[in-house]
């Protein structure tokens, strides 16, 4: 598999097939090659049994952008080769594919398909806000929550809200948001209480995921295992939120009593009650659980957590060296560290390198973020 | 030039007659079709190569229509020519 095959390694092996001599075999093969390259540039098109065809393809001038300096060039029209291989060699090279057919889609399919990208990169998130509850069930050591921080979310319509991302900050919104963070503390305790005595609502919320009551719990399964902690034993006092924490957290301690971000905020009198702390309970669980998710992996001291999902960021400090790998991104990173994809500007800031030029083995430094 | 000038040029330059050529240039193209099934690439000095790519599936859209098709992957073989190949056109 993926092996290239040179001159010498055809030459034997149609020698084998052929059961002719290896310098006549290695004659053949050559000649067969030189001929079509000769003959392709001369006649212009060259056609081989079983094979395919080999033409010359003429192509006309064209603009084009200079990637790095955004200036407009001329790509001369010049000619070059095309290969059209014979349609029964085509099928015997798709055999491994044929059995697929082109299909028709209707609209809704094409927005399902929409949605399942959607929701691939939502399911970490719903990861982490299910094992978040279980974490902080476990607690029992509760440290004050040192430095609340208040970010305030603009609204999400009811049925994104459990898509716990990027809410801007918008400055006009952290003072009510101050001031209503005590009456969402309430809402939330009400949405735990009907969360747990409806474990259907939870069922409407993670279509995506099936639940599979066996009386003390719930397990999930989907791209992740994970466990849920039984309904009753989440209260408000554990449920936490985003406002983590904290200096010196251990993972183990995280917690908080303060509900400090409010997400769907703009949720207004026209949406039921029920629906609010629906959304809202999904919306918290989801952010805080990224974050206390993130923490225990840590299993280090931070200066500062903050919530992954809000944009405006400062950089303070190192939070470790990390080391390039195969395969990784700053987008991977970020993910990683931050819980957010959306990050990664910040990383690639702190290193001042050229995003493209990153090889495996750099040493990148992952900065800390505190929350503007 | 098809493939009968083809076979006379090359057995021509192989002292065979036409039928061998045709009979060996099958050959070779049955131990070609060995190697891109077993996933392989053929890389010709010279020449160039001659490799199976997989495309992914996409989602089409007829202009007249407007109707989306779902265009599923496919195996394809495809030719690039090398340098030096390229550098004759010129």
């Amino acid at each position: 598999m993926d092996n290239k095959i040179n001159f010498q390694q055809l030459v034997e092996q149609f020698a084998k097939a052929s059961g002719m001599s290896r310098n006549w075999s290695e004659q053949f093969v050559k000649s067969f090659f030189d001929i079509i390259s000769e003959k392709v540039i001369e006649e212009g098109l060259v056609k081989v049994k079983g094979l395919g065809t080999f033409k010359l393809v003429a192509t006309e001038n064209r603009e084009s952008v200079n990637v790095n300096t955004g200036e407009r060039i001329v790509i001369e029209g010049h000619q070059k080769i095309n290969f059209i291989p014979e349609s029964e060699l085509k099928e015997f090279i798709n055999q491994p594919f044929s059995a697929f057919e082109t299909i028709q889609l209707n609209d809704e399919q094409v927005e399902e398909l929409a949605r399942m990208d959607d929701e691939s990169s939502n399911s970490a998130k719903e990861e982490a806000a299910t094992s978040v509850s279980s974490d902080s069930a476990e607690q029992t050591e509760v440290k004050p929550v040192t430095k609340p921080v208040v970010l305030v979310g603009p609204l999400l319509p009811a049925g994104g809200a459990r898509n716990g991302e990027a809410h801007h900050i918008h400055p006009a919104f952290r003072f009510i948001g101050k001031v209503l963070v005590w009456v969402l503390s309430v809402a939330l305790a009400l949405g735990v209480v009907a969360y747990a005595v409806w474990p259907a609502l939870f069922v409407v919320l993670f279509k995506d995921v099936e639940p599979n009551r066996d009386g003390s719990g719930m397990s999930y399964t989907s791209q992740f295992e994970f466990e849920v902690q039984p309904a009753d034993t989440i209260n408000a006092d554990t449920v936490i939120a985003d406002t983590v924490i904290a200096d010196t957290v251990v993972a183990d301690t995280v917690v908080a009593d303060t509900i400090t971000e409010i997400g769907s905020f703009d949720i207004s009198e026209t949406e039921s009650l029920a629906s609010a702390e629906q959304a809202a309970v999904a919306d918290r669980t989801a952010s805080s659980g990224t974050l206390v998710l993130l923490a225990s992996d840590e299993m280090r001291d931070l200066s500062e957590i903050t919530a992954a999902d809000t944009v405006n960021y400062l950089i303070v400090g190192e939070l470790e060296k990390y080391v390039i790998g195969n395969g990784d991104t700053f987008t991977k990173l970020a993910l990683k560290y931050y819980g957010s994809k959306k990050l990664w500007p910040y990383i690639a800031k702190c290193n001042n390198v050229d995003v493209n030029k990153l090889k495996a083995g750099d040493v990148v430094s992952i900065p800390i973020l505190v929350n503007r | 030039m098809n493939n009968k000038q083809f076979l006379t040029q090359l057995s021509g330059k192989c002292s065979i007659d036409d039928s061998q050529a045709s009979e060996h240039v099958q050959t070779l193209v049955k131990v070609l079709q060995q190697i891109w099934h077993d996933g392989d690439a053929v890389s010709l000095s010279g020449f160039g190569v001659l490799e199976v790519r997989k495309k992914n599936e996409r989602i089409s859209v007829n202009p007249t229509t407007g109707i989306r098709m779902l265009v599923p992957p496919k195996l394809v073989l495809t030719f690039k020519p090398s340098s030096i190949l390229k550098e004759k056109l010129k």
